[in-house]
């Protein structure tokens, strides 16, 4: 997500997630950091870090972090560039146990540093190898995560348009990389 | 039923301050602790075999500076 300054290219980036959200939810996105450019990632999430009830007979709730950069993008005219460099999207059950997680973390303790998902038990997964298992996954984008939710997973959308805005398969893979 | 009309939304920018208090939200609700002391058990790898919580604690451990340092 680029742009001419930190700020407008964070601004393009929050707006954009925000966008996407709303076809899920009217809580917005919760941005910890911001603007300016620092080695430590600043972070996006949703509903100050704690898993958001979503609609629908499912029941579902979901968690969102990105964790994001701001780099100079190399360009003259759009020089700043945000760059997704993490990610965690938990999707509970109605009892709150972890379902899905889909995990990119390349720093940290873990030993896998690319992007993968793990099957926990609100998946009524049994096999423990399974449970712990992290099966390869590439990059998943956001809008990824959000129309899975309402086309498979039975969440009712908030507004009428979702499939428009979730179906631009982003320039959004750029997103993602150190 | 699903709306058409929108009204501009504005993301939450946090203060720093409110961002801290947001983390150690996180470690008292989801471990029981305080923030200082969720990171000093996952420096020491205490999380590394909790597979119920995974997905807290590898979503509060990476808005933690340590995470990122080399």
């Amino acid at each position: 997500m680029i742009g001419r300054t930190p700020a407008e290219a964070v601004n393009n980036y929050v707006s954009e997630a925000n966008r996407l959200i709303s076809c899920v939810t009217h809580s917005v996105v919760d941005v910890a950091g911001g603007y300016y450019l620092s080695p430590t990632p600043h972070d996006l999430t949703m509903n100050n870090g704690q898993p958001l009830a979503l609609r629908g007979t499912s029941n579902l709730m979901l968690k969102i972090l990105q964790s994001y950069r701001i780099a100079d993008s190399g360009e003259p005219r759009n020089s700043w560039t945000v760059r997704v460099v993490a990610y965690n999207y938990v999707v509970y059950d109605s009892q709150r146990r972890a379902m899905l997680i889909y995990h990119w973390h390349p720093r940290g303790r873990s030993l896998i540093a690319t992007p993968h998902l793990h099957l926990k038990r609100g998946a009524l997964v049994s096999r423990p190898e399974l449970i712990g298992a992290h099966l390869p996954t590439g990059p998943i984008s956001l809008e990824s995560i959000l129309r899975l939710l309402i086309r498979d997973l039975a969440v009712q959308p908030v507004r009428t348009d979702w499939e428009s805005i979730l179906d631009v398969e982003t320039s959004a893979l750029d997103l993602y990389g150190e | 039923m699903a709306t058409a009309i929108h009204k501009t939304r504005q993301a939450r920018f946090l203060t720093e301050e409110e961002a801290r208090e947001m983390k150690e939200n996180l470690a008292q609700t989801n471990f029981g602790m305080s923030l200082d002391e969720f990171t000093e058990a996952w420096k020491a790898g205490k999380f590394d075999d909790d597979e119920e919580r995974h997905g807290d604690v590898i979503g509060l451990a990476m808005m933690l500076p340590e995470y990122w340092a080399d």
